[in-house]
């Protein structure tokens, strides 16, 4: 029996990782409808942040210029300052949502494949790192390409509200990108945890 | 004379308790030797699966004996039964479960997947065998039934155990795949494994060596 091995790629054609990457792939539909919708969420955050530095900006230069800012202006800065925490918060919201909703539907629909690989001989620790590295893979790629898509595109919106008076920066505060990467760290955590709890409890119920 | 390979001696499995109490198999004896192709017919629920389950450690039996390959079965703990598993069982079920993401070759390597070892050849080998090594990049969802149920027993044979069981294996697939399937099977007991093959199909019992009835969780007789 003589036969040529098919190259598939360098090392073993089946890890751990290739699995969950695989597995994100094949389900490609949800990421990129998470991605769309964290992104334009990320670049309105982006701008809001960009609105409020720059009249906080403008609010400081008439103080030292001995004026009084007008209450429009304050009123401005104040409601601008609160959309941008509501905003926010709406985005941890949404990866929390979409970390929890995502690993608990795919673990349910999953049960099948959990009785396999527990047929298989694996461990519950093996399988359960499956699901976690798919649930930190997802989280993770989401978050780092829709804050790129987010740092691409901004720098449109400060043109569009140029003709209305309104000068800002959109640019990337280093407040914003801690507050992002606790989102993440708590959001993956989340995902990852509730995903191995639920892949767990469908395989009781599956076997 | 054939080594003994599954010996089942007296084995109940209850589920539940009081009202809900349901007794899947009621004492249940058999014997399979390597090389052997049984099949073990019955009705849907009178406890074929239950007891493939108990052969394969997956589940432990209420009373009895299970002893394959000289190991008692129902006496392992979970991480025990979990290694027999991996060395002594090969599983097929009927709805193929086959990973959707992961291409036919890939498939029959799952077994292998936290392991250093690199079975790809082994694995072409195995396809090769089921008559599928030009389509080993092929996803499951561009695969036939019978093609996907060939990948799923190659998969079941990757680490070469002596023991193949599969449940229904036949129940998704036509006629001329499933007589297909049997022929393989025929091919792979005469190299010496024990195969038992659960299916309520008479056609594809009567490809087998010996045909074990179960009913209500009893076996009926042999034919």
């Amino acid at each position: 029996m003589s036969f040529s091995m098919p190259q598939t790629s360098r090392g073993r054609p089946v890890t751990p990782l290739r699995y969950a990457f695989r597995s994100l792939h094949y389900r490609k539909g949800g990421l990129l409808r998470a991605l769309a919708s964290l992104s334009l969420l990320l670049i309105y955050l982006t701008v809001l942040g960009g609105v409020v530095e720059g009249v906080d900006r403008e609010i400081t230069e008439l103080s030292e210029a001995g004026e009084a800012p007008s209450k429009d202006l304050l009123d401005f800065r104040d409601t601008m300052g609160s959309w941008y925490t509501f905003t926010f918060v709406l985005y941890s919201l949404l990866m929390l949502f979409l970390a929890l909703t995502y690993f608990s539907m795919v673990a349910v629909a999953r049960g099948e494949e959990s009785h396999l690989l527990k047929s298989l001989g694996f461990s519950r620790w093996e399988v359960d790192t499956l699901f976690l590295l798919e649930a930190l893979l997802l989280t993770c790629l989401t978050a780092v390409i829709s804050l790129a898509v987010a740092i691409v595109f901004t720098p449109i919106f400060p043109r569009i509200f140029q003709p209305f008076g309104i000068q800002f920066r959109a640019t990337f505060q280093p407040l914003t990108f801690l507050q992002l990467t606790l989102v993440l760290v708590v959001t993956a955590s989340a995902g990852a945890v509730l995903g191995g709890e639920i892949s767990q409890r469908e395989r009781r119920v599956a076997v | 004379m054939k080594e003994s390979v599954v010996l089942v001696e007296g084995v109940k499995k209850v589920y539940g308790s009081g009202r809900k109490r349901v007794e899947a198999l009621r004492g249940v004896d058999m014997e399979v030797k390597g090389g052997e192709l049984v099949a073990i017919m019955g009705p849907s629920g009178a406890g074929k699966t239950t007891l493939l389950n108990i052969i394969s450690g997956i589940e432990a039996p209420t009373e009895g004996k299970v002893t394959v390959r000289g190991i008692r079965v129902d006496s392992l703990n979970e991480r025990e039964r979990r290694l027999f598993r991996r060395v002594n069982i090969g599983y097929v079920f009927q709805n193929y479960n086959l990973i959707p993401s992961l291409n036919a070759l890939e498939n029959v390597l799952l077994p292998s997947l936290f392991s250093e070892e690199d079975l790809s050849e082994r694995a072409m080998e195995l396809l090769k065998m089921v008559g599928l090594q030009g389509r080993w990049d092929h996803l499951p969802g561009e695969l036939s039934g019978g093609e996907r149920q060939r990948v799923a027993l190659a998969r079941a044979l990757l680490r070469n155990p002596p023991l193949i069981l599969a449940d229904e294996p036949t129940g998704n697939i036509d006629t001329t795949q499933a007589g297909k399937l049997m022929r393989i099977l025929r091919r792979i007991a005469r190299e010496g494994k024990a195969i038992i093959v659960a299916t309520h199909d008479p056609v594809v019992a009567s490809s087998c060596h010996r045909v074990l009835r179960l009913r209500d969780g009893k076996m009926g007789g042999r034919m």
